[in-house]
């Protein structure tokens, strides 16, 4: 036995180590390093779910009904199944919405309605009570055995201190460890420390009484199994009492006991407001079961062991520490002891903890808040708490005192298991049903809390003896079917399968019933779509934090890489989604913030639109859920938080947004045209260089062209400058020259051109753009196919085309295509320079070849020729111009002295030039040569002037057939003036009819003749004509040029008009000069076509022999007047 | 091992298992009465206890090397 102070001393020691370790650990977790955040402490210190119910009475129950008690850790094992998926849900919840307890979730989940939060609560306070009790009437029944003292409900408090002594350790103890600060939100680290050291000694107490019980006082399990039927009773069966459906119960216990390990109070806090990772889920689904399989492995061996032992089945609970307190083991009671201890305030801190924070929070404050006087009361909600802790306990104890002899622990446990049940409808359909509201849970939970207490509590009252029995008996009001253990009638079940049964029908019931047919409000919805949605999401409200790193990383490469899979191999996608990552500088192994994640999000899309298109990656990510609902709730409250934190009003915003986007706007127009204009300048710099390149090179290619004398090597060297500044390897160069209209085509100009004519190769050039035509058409080089076009065209002239290929850019650029030009236009200009520099020098030729000719012909005229006669009685006049091709008119006179008379001759060869000037030369040494042979003979061969005309005739007409060789022909004239008697005697060989000027009366004879001309006919036939001069009359003899010649409109010197200036009076050089001055008027210096030559002289009368005696015939009065002409 | 990790994912697997192992936890024991065989049923009720346990920790672990 112990003493009390014996006892109380290691319960100060061990609540001193507990108190120290949970110091050490909160310090701990000030500076960062939380011990606490682990797999193991969460898995073990759910173990707070075994209390002394489960330390001492497992035994208890195993020994009087077999395997049962195993539905009580079976049960969890079965949920524990569904955890990863309830659970976690629950955890996300509850970071999500700050939930710190049944009634915050329920209260949450359902429009934040302070009346189910209030239904909670009070069901949660009654509900627990009993199980609170049980923990308390434990650790008496472990005080007694300790103490040996004999302890009884039926004692007062005052003569029985353990029971209040334990209230107010617990009281203490609970208030310093659970609830000892304000914010329940935060986790406890130190706390759950403390479990999880409670739940080690625990296990380990109970496994060392197991050990010892199965191994020192039996040789082995097998030992008590095969003794198992000599101490238990004949009705014993594993599934509990024969003679109730056993299946029943056993399932009953294993739903309770499922929705226990969730739905307990203490279990909810520990298992989700304590999460700090909800990875620790998944341990705590192996850890926790294991935990639960090892502290029940001895329990059936105990139990039987303690009653081979001869230890009465009614005293089972105590099995655990009486056993090594009677045999002696100091050591192994105080750790049993310890043990239940341990399982008994665990419990009661946090079950006490987390309804006093729901009492405070959903039963006082709203009460405070009810009433304006009470309102100061709200700063003092801590010791609210403690006060409610306080009364919980104390009721607890009150309620242990009343039935705690009535029922046992088992019983006492259960009553609360089916309390709780009644959270699972609201909770699970808040998780899993959408339609399920808050009118629903108001029923559910409303019916099913009435007919949880009116089955199961109300009984406890009546058998406790605080109720009459006939409650039970003939129901309540006396009425057969409210009778608490068979309600409508129900019997022949347990009563807590029966509570189950009703509770469960009503709950579940009203809550599908009352959702069905209601409505609820918009938010209300939203809620329950993110309640159902949460796992969409892999966060958690506290890491739903902005700025702060809590998405894991992990599950959106995981996301992307299926993603991408979709589209890419397994290696292009992986590589896509490492890449990803990579580009937003995000580790996969780690956590990214909110906005992080945007930033993937977008290079997700950025990467996945260059294979599928903008739209496509759109859509794709969208309906990918890389950013689920809830992050992209978060993502709007990040940028609202970023705009909230501007401080400014809406309207303000507004404008700045405005401004910003305006400002934004003309920076960027400004920088667009600031851009363009650097681009604009950059180009024209560009150009320029890239012009004064082109002229540089074209004044090098200009300075060699002019050194050309011909156009084709000048458009070779053009077409190699032009080919090298095209970059063209080895071009192909031809060349078509325009003469006239019709080009003519000089191929492979660089390997000295092979020439053909246009008609042969048009064919093939005749149509498209590129043929040289089009291209001397356009006026500008021209790009077909391979083969640049380039036209040489001067002043509009199309000269010239040269092809060069092979071009093989494509296109011509504008700058190239303006180099080309202006080289097309510098050769035209240069080939333009060459063609007139070889049309001059052949027109010089031309002019100086007819320089030639002219003065050839003027010499020979000048020669042939006669000097102006001057004779005495006779006045004369003559006049020769020769044409611009020169002509062959010639006129000459001779005196016969011996016969005193003057012939005169005056004709005009056929042709112009030298022949027709050499043919009259020819004539004139001919007739001259006549005259002289005749002076010589003295004329004797002659007998009259009719005679010698036709010799003369005649022999002209011999010489011109020689001479002209039967091409040339002439006209001539030849006259005889008697100078004593003026008898005129004239031969017309086809000669223009000379005039005849009376100088009486100024009429004019024309005397006109008839005769072949000469050199026509070999012997030609000439009329002799005569006519009688008088003193003073003028003979007048031309050539056809005078009347033929024309102006530069084709004007002519009539007929009549020459016949009126030469009937006109005055001496001949008048009429001459009147003649040429008229003539000239109407030639107006137009060139001449023909020789214009006339011959005139005036008879004045007869000369006596001795006047002409003195003459000295053709020296003395001959001059050369032709030479003025 | 992917596939066991593709089939631990889905959560109509965890029916499975809750249904084997109700069933386990129920049967033989629902069936026996008395003491015909205590041990045998212990043992049958703890075994599969245990071997529930080992399903559970298997797929933690795989979850977590998956991951």
């Amino acid at each position: 036995m112990f003493s009390l102070a014996g006892i109380i001393g290691i319960i100060l020691g061990f609540i001193g180590c507990l108190f120290l370790t949970a110091i050490f650990v909160e310090r701990r977790k000030d500076h960062g390093a939380g011990l606490v955040n682990n797999s193991f402490v969460y898995s073990t210190s759910l173990a707070v779910y075994c209390t002394t119910w489960t330390f001492y009475g497992s035994v208890g129950n195993a020994a009087g009904k077999g395997l049962l008690y195993l539905t009580i850790y079976l049960g969890p094992t079965l949920a524990i199944i569904f955890w990863w998926s309830t659970m976690r849900r629950l955890v996300r919840i509850k970071n999500k919405y700050r939930v710190t307890s049944l009634a915050d979730f329920v209260s949450a989940r359902y429009g934040k309605s302070l009346g189910l939060g209030a239904i909670v609560t009070t069901l949660c306070l009654i509900g627990i009570i009993p199980y609170i009790s049980l923990q308390l009437k434990g650790f008496i029944s472990a005080f007694t055995i300790m103490t040996g003292q004999q302890v009884s409900s039926q004692n007062s408090w005052t003569s029985d201190p353990i029971g209040p002594l334990i209230v107010c350790f617990m009281i203490c103890f609970t208030i310093i460890f659970g609830i000892r600060r304000l914010d329940p939100t935060e986790r406890h680290p130190g706390m759950i420390m403390a479990l999880t050291v409670e739940s080690l000694l625990k296990l380990a107490a109970f496994v060392a009484v197991g050990v010892y019980v199965c191994f020192f006082k039996f040789s082995g399990p097998t030992e008590i199994f095969s003794k198992m039927s000599t101490v238990v009773a004949e009705n014993y069966a594993f599934m509990g009492q024969t003679t109730t459906p056993n299946f029943l119960t056993w399932m009953s216990y294993l739903i309770l006991a499922a929705s226990a390990i969730m739905f307990l109070p203490r279990q909810f806090h520990v298992a989700v407001v304590e999460n700090s990772d909800e990875k620790h889920i998944k341990s705590a689904m192996w850890m926790f079961p294991l935990y639960l399989f090892l502290i029940n492995l001895f329990v059936l061996p105990i139990a039987m062991g303690g009653l081979l032992l001869g230890n009465p089945a009614k005293l089972a609970d105590q099995f655990v520490l009486s056993i090594p307190l009677t045999s002696g083991l100091t050591w192994l009671t105080a750790l049993v002891f310890l043990g239940g201890f341990a399982a008994g305030t665990g419990m009661v801190m946090i079950e006490t903890m987390t309804v006093s924070t729901m009492v405070s929070n959903y039963l006082i404050l709203p009460s405070l808040n009810s009433s304006k006087r009470l309102s100061f009361l709200k700063r003092h909600l801590l010791k609210f708490r403690w006060i409610s802790a306080a009364l919980l306990i104390i009721t607890s104890y009150a309620y242990q005192r009343m039935v705690g002899d009535t029922y046992p622990l088992l019983a006492m446990g259960m009553i609360s298991f089916a309390a709780v049940l009644q959270f699972a409808p609201a909770i699970i359909g808040g998780l899993f049903w959408k339609k399920g509201n808050k009118t629903g849970a108001y029923i559910g939970l409303s019916s099913g809390f009435i007919l949880w207490a009116f089955t199961l509590l109300l009984p406890t009252f009546v058998k406790g003896g605080f109720l009459p029995k006939s409650i039970l008996e003939q129901g309540l009001f006396g009425m057969s079917a409210l009778r608490p253990e068979a309600f409508l009638g129900l019997s022949g079940v347990d009563s807590l399968t029966h509570a189950v049964f009703w509770s469960m029908l009503f709950n579940i019931g009203g809550y599908v019933a009352g959702s069905l047919f209601s409505e609820c409000s918009r938010e209300e919805q939203e809620e329950a779509d993110e309640f159902v949605n949460i796992l969409n999401t892999s966060l958690d409200e506290k890491e739903l934090v902005i700025g702060e790193k809590n998405i894991p990383c992990l599950d959106k490469y995981t996301r992307m890489e299926a993603l991408f899979s979709q589209y890419f191999n397994n290696k292009e996608s992986f590589s896509a989604v490492e890449k990803c990552f990579q580009n937003v500088d995000i580790q996969k192994e780690g956590r990214m913030t909110i906005l992080q994640l945007s930033d993937l999000h977008k290079e997700a899309e950025r990467m996945l639109a260059g294979s599928i298109g903008t739209a496509a990656a759109y859509q794709t990510l969208r309906l990918s859920g890389l950013i689920n609902e809830s992050e992209s709730n978060l993502l709007s409250k990040a940028y609202a938080e970023m705009l909230a934190s501007l401080k400014i009003s809406p309207k303000e915003l507004s404008q700045k947004i405005n401004f910003y986007q305006e400002r934004e706007s003309l920076l960027t127009k400004q920088s667009d045209e600031l851009a363009a204009v650097n681009r604009s300048l950059e180009g024209q710099v560009e150009s320029r260089t890239e012009e004064l390149r082109n002229q540089m090179r074209i004044l090098h290619a200009s300075r060699e062209l002019s050194q050309f004398r011909d156009q084709l090597p000048c458009l070779q060297k053009a077409a190699e400058h032009i080919a090298r500044a095209l970059d063209i390897q080895s071009p192909t160069v031809e060349c078509w020259l325009l003469d006239g209209q019709n080009p003519v085509r000089h191929t492979s100009l660089m390997h000295k051109g092979v020439t053909s004519s246009l008609n042969d190769e048009m064919k093939n050039l005749d149509v498209g753009p590129g043929t040289v035509l089009d291209t001397l058409q356009a006026g500008k080089s021209t790009l077909w196919e391979t083969s640049v076009y380039i036209p040489v065209i001067f002043d509009g002239n199309p000269m010239a085309c040269l092809l060069l290929s092979p071009f093989n850019q494509g296109s011509l650029h504008k700058d190239v295509q303006s180099f080309i030009d202006t080289m097309a236009a510098t050769v035209a200009s240069h080939v333009s320079n060459i063609r007139f520099r070889v049309e001059s020098e052949g027109i010089a030729r031309t002019e100086a070849s007819r320089e030639a000719e002219r003065a050839a012909i003027q010499a020979v005229a000048n020669s042939l020729l006669p000097e102006t006669l001057h004779f005495p009685g006779m006045e004369f006049v003559s006049h020769f111009s020769p044409a611009d091709h020169a002509g062959g008119d010639w006129f000459g006179y001779h005196y016969d002295e011996i016969n005193h008379r003057l012939y005169f001759f005056l004709g005009d060869v056929t042709g112009h030039g030298i022949p027709a000037a050499l043919i009259s030369g020819v004539i004139c040494g001919a007739i001259y040569s006549g005259e002289k042979r005749a002076d010589r003979s003295k004329r004797e061969s002659f007998e009259s002037a009719e005679e010698r005309l036709l010799d003369m005739a005649q022999v002209a007409n011999d010489v011109i057939r020689f001479a002209g060789r039967k091409e040339k022909l002439m006209t001539m004239v030849f006259q005889s003036l008697d100078l004593l008697t003026g008898e005129l005697v004239m031969v017309s060989a086809g000669h223009n009819a000379p005039y005849l000027v009376n100088a009486k009366n100024g009429l004019i004879q024309t005397l006109t003749g008839s005769g072949n001309r000469l050199g026509y006919v070999e012997n030609p036939q000439f009329k002799v004509r005569k006519a009688q001069l008088d003193p003073g009359d003028t003979m007048f003899l031309y050539s056809d040029g005078l009347l033929e010649n024309t102006g530069p409109n084709g004007e002519l010197l009539r007929e009549k008009m020459l016949k009126k200036i030469l009937s006109s009076e005055g001496r001949l050089e008048e009429i001459k000069a009147k003649i040429l001055q008229d003539a000239e008027k109407v030639w107006r210096g137009h060139s001449a076509a023909d020789d214009v030559t006339f011959f005139g002289y005036r008879w004045n009368g007869a000369i006596t022999r001795e006047q002409v005696k003195t003459l000295q015939p053709n020296t003395q009065v001959i001059h050369r007047d032709h030479e003025a002409a | 091992m992917e596939r066991l990790r593709n089939l631990f994912k889905h959560p109509e697997t965890s029916a499975l298992l809750f249904c084997v192992a109700l069933l386990l936890f129920s049967w033989p024991v629902l069936a026996m009465k008395n003491l015909e065989k205590p041990l045998f049923v212990t043992v049958w009720v703890y075994s599969s206890w245990a071997l529930v346990i080992f399903v559970l920790f298997l797929i933690a672990r795989i979850m977590q090397k998956g991951r």
